[in-house]
């Protein structure tokens, strides 16, 4: 025999959960945005705001540039590097881990006390990939995503300081040297000098990389692929709807 | 209350009033501390109203420009997206006194186990609401709200699932967002409302909390008897006290708003104005902004609202996060978002004490305590620096009130059961609290020699106010041990008559209420003096509030007699403050 009791308890659990768990199915369907479907990369010209194309040794030294690649909504730096008194400084090529911290390393101890982080030396999980190093005829111009790995703040609280800028409020003296890509969200820091390496966490990929193809006989300048960790809070560094995608050029704009 | 004749007599045969089935209360729980929850939810009433008046200018397709074009060209535009921000800050706060009292004087026991639940998924709500609800705006700080929440999201819930909430809560497409943001906001503060509902409805089953004082600490009895002779009818006096107090709730809002607007851009915390990025700005169509609003982008770096803060301080200890892609920030998320609610859900299942004495509970009162004052330390030290911080830094700011609410209940307890306290530990207490006063000096005369810098301030000032907030906290444990006997006010039954001084009160409110009526109709103009316009909407809350505290005091005169004026003086003077504060700010 069931007790009343017993049956009306089964009735009301199984009554309540299959209408909460039923609909539950439907309510995610009609709100989930489609997943934007994987592109190819665009190979795309870098052009001024008045369309005439970029030109490498136009790329003022220590100025920040932006421009989208590869979707309209994800932007970079374009930087041409240089030391502290504007002469440029050749990038070097290199293996970098997709995911680092260098908090928890050897490398950390040698940063914190004032030096430079060596990139053979960092602990790295997830893979490597390959920097291609700095194009141009000083082979000193870099482009890196704009969307910080930690948490995705982008310019202006994500910015480049040239070497001998401090960043307001500077973690430590590291940063206060300046030559860092830093970060006001959550003081992370990245060395555009190496393949835009972590050097101060919270953040723990180096920023995406940008491959840029340059043309020693028109002195032009193309993205052609983004290198690296996935740029954050995307499914993939191509996925969007094809309107989404920038075209055959993107603009650059200088903003500092 | 007999029906008697006239008007009144028609309306409450009809509506009978005097019989709505609210749990009725003495009339010595007519205090502030009883009512902290009317506080939130009249806080909230205005929080609605505003809100649903903002959605006719609201432009999810271009929320900058909407929100330019309302706060310029609307009249009162402004007046609603500063109060509706101001509303929400004293929603949150008043909801955090709230939460601090119900635990400190152990309201969550048996039998309102569920009340204290409902009261805690209430105030995640409101915390989430409060989030798309400044993610709306479309300005700087929204920008970077909708980008470090989905940051956290997608660097928690792994490679695939992480990025499905954020396109859940946030859309892919940037041209959709807003309309979603928009929506997400106001289902969120629809069921915040139902919610509320919840735990009020869970809370009347019950009725307060007996005080203390007339339970001698202890849980029994779990209600108060509803055949007391001092029971007030809850219509008029409940309703009246309910009234006037959310009318001074709301007065008080619009004149710190109003204050806040005269000053212009003192802090970004408190600025009420969306902050734009005048690059922002200018795509969105609009040229030549006023100097004021490019000025304020300037001033600010990225930070949330301050209820907010302390999660983004968090966000900023490395030393928390995983080595797991896709999960890293799991840890922090766990941290910020997940474990204060549930410490504090557990209380009433761990604390099952008969006595609500705060000395006899020392789980929820160390542990409870604790999370208070590592919220307000947290939000300071996240206004105040940035960056990179050891453990040991880390586990020193926090260290401080841990040893000091330790030993200092350790001290208390003991010296409330009658037990010998112990010089040693004594010693100790003391000794601590030195060290950590003299430390900083030495730290500084250290540092100072080679240049200490803006963050090391911000840790020493933290360190700080942690010793600071956790004496204070001890202090306010101290004050809970003399007495302990029973005791019971009494009512008083003196004459129905009003006395000449609360006529004349009353009649100055009034009068200041017609003036504040005539001034908003027929002379402020809110486009121009924006916040003059505020300032008289806040007169006109407020001088409404002296009206009805009149109307109350003249119900309860006989049961609460009258004494002397310098007692009737102190809940009118906020009335006069806010005239002569209106007055300046006009002129
Ligand atoms: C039915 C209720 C509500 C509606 C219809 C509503 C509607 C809105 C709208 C339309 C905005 C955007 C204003 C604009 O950009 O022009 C907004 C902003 C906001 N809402 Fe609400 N809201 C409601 C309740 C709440 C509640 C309960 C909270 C807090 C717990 C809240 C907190 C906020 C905040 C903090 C902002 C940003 C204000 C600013 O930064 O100036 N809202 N709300
Ligand atoms: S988003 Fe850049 S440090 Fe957090």
């Amino acid at each position: 025999m069931t007790s009343r009791r017993d049956f009306l308890k089964v009735l009301g659990a199984f009554g309540l959960v299959g209408v909460a768990g039923g609909l539950a199915p439907p309510i995610i369907k009609y709100v989930m945005p489609p997943i934007p479907p994987q592109q190819p990369f665009p190979r795309t010209k870098l052009v001024w705001e008045d369309g005439t194309p970029v030109k490498a040794s136009e790329l003022e030294v220590n100025k920040m540039y932006l421009f989208a690649y590869p979707m309209v909504n994800t932007p970079n730096f374009l930087l041409n590097l240089g030391d502290e008194n504007g002469n440029p400084v050749e990038i070097p090529p290199a293996e970098l881990p997709i995911s680092m911290d260098p908090t928890r390393d050897e490398a950390a101890i040698f940063k914190a006390q004032g030096g430079r982080i060596e990139i053979g030396k960092i602990e790295g999980r997830g893979g490597v990939y390959k920097f291609p190093g700095g194009v141009g005829p000083h082979k000193s111009i870099v482009a890196y995503s704009g969307i910080c790995q930690h948490f995705a703040c982008f310019y202006p609280a994500l910015r480049f300081y040239p070497p001998g800028v401090s960043p307001p409020n500077p973690p430590n003296e590291a940063v206060a040297k300046g030559g860092v890509i830093f970060c006001a969200c959550h003081g992370s820091a990245y060395d555009p000098y190496r393949g835009a390496i972590v050097t101060e966490s919270p953040a723990a990929s180096p920023l995406p990389a940008v491959i840029l193809e340059w043309d020693p006989n028109t002195d032009e300048l193309w993205a052609v692929k983004v290198e690296g960790a996935t740029i954050t809070g995307k499914f993939c560094n191509t996925c969007a709807q094809p309107e989404e995608m920038v075209g055959n050029t993107t603009t650059v704009r200088q903003v500092a | 209350m007999s029906s008697g004749g006239g008007l009144w007599g028609w309306l409450e045969e009809r509506l009978r009033l005097s019989h709505l089935p609210f749990y009725r209360v003495p009339y010595s729980y007519m205090t502030l501390e009883f009512w902290l929850g009317a506080i939130v939810a009249s806080s909230f009433m205005l929080l609605v109203i505003t809100g649903l008046l903002l959605l006719f200018y609201y432009k999810p397709d271009n929320p900058i420009l909407g929100n330019y074009v309302l706060i310029t060209e609307k009249p009162f535009g402004r007046f609603l997206l500063t109060t509706h921000l101001y509303a929400a800050h004293a929603m949150i706060f008043s909801a955090i006194i709230h939460l601090f009292r119900n635990m400190y004087r152990g309201a969550y026991k048996r039998p309102r186990e569920l009340v204290w639940l409902a009261g805690i998924i209430t105030g995640l709500i409101m915390i989430q609401t409060a989030f798309f609800g400044y993610s709306l705006i479309g300005d700087k700080i929204a920008e970077e709200a909708v980008a470090i929440g989905s940051g956290l999201v997608s660097n928690s819930f792994g490679p695939y699932w992480g990025k499905v909430l954020v396109a859940l809560a946030f859309d892919i497409d940037e041209a959709q967002r807003y309309y979603r943001l928009l929506a997400m906001h106001i289902i969120l503060a629809g069921l915040l409302g139902l919610l509320f509902l919840l735990h009020f409805g869970l809370f009347e089953q019950q009725g307060p909390q007996p005080s203390h004082e007339e339970t001698g600490w202890k849980t029994k009895p779990e209600r108060i008897p509803q055949d007391r002779e001092d029971l007030a009818p809850w219509f008029p006096v409940n309703f009246l006290y309910m009234t006037f107090l959310g009318l001074g709730v709301w007065g008080l809002i619009v004149l710190l708003n109003a204050i806040s607007q005269a000053a212009g851009f003192v802090h970004q915390l408190l600025y009420p104005l969306p902050i734009f990025d005048p690059d922002k700005l200018a795509a969105a169509g609009v040229s030549n902004p006023p100097e004021w609003i490019l000025e304020a982008a300037e001033k600010t770096r990225p930070m949330p609202p301050w209820f907010l803060v302390y999660a983004f301080k968090i966000f900023q200890l490395n030393f928390l996060y995983l080595n797991a892609i896709g999960y890293s920030a799991l840890l922090i998320f766990i941290i910020a978002m997940v474990l204060p609610p549930l410490v504090l859900s557990i209380f009433p299942f761990i604390d099952r004490h008969d006595s609500t004495h705060p000395l006899d509970r020392p789980i929820p009162t160390i542990v409870g305590g604790l999370l208070v004052i590592y919220l307000a330390q947290l939000t300071i030290w996240g206004a105040l620096s940035i960056g990179y911080y050891s453990l040991t830094t880390t586990a020193l700011i926090f260290l401080v009130p841990l040893l000091i609410v330790v030993m200092g209940y350790i001290i208390l307890a003991r010296y409330r059961s009658g037990e010998p306290v112990g010089a040693g530990l004594v010693l100790a207490f003391t000794g601590i609290i030195l060290l950590v006063f003299l430390a900083p000096g030495a730290w500084i005369v250290f540092k100072g020699s080679q240049g200490a810098s803006e963050a090391l301030w911000a840790d020493l000032a933290t360190m700080l106010i942690g010793l600071a907030l956790a004496i204070g906290y001890v202090a306010l444990l101290a004050t809970s041990l003399p007495g302990g006997e029973k005791s019971q006010r009494t009512v008083q039954v003196g004459s129905k008559d009003v006395p000449l001084p609360l006529v004349a009160l009353a009649v100055v409110d009034l009068f200041l209420l017609i003036v504040s009526v005539l001034l908003l109709a027929l002379w402020v103009d809110p486009i121009a003096n924006p916040a003059g316009a505020t300032a008289l909407v806040a007169l006109l809350f407020l001088s409404a509030y002296g009206v009805v505290h009149g109307a109350y005091r003249a119900v309860v005169v006989d049961k609460v007699p009258y004494t002397w004026i310098g007692r009737e003086l102190p809940p009118h003077l906020l009335v006069y403050i806010a005239a002569f504060i209106t007055a300046a700010i006009l002129i």
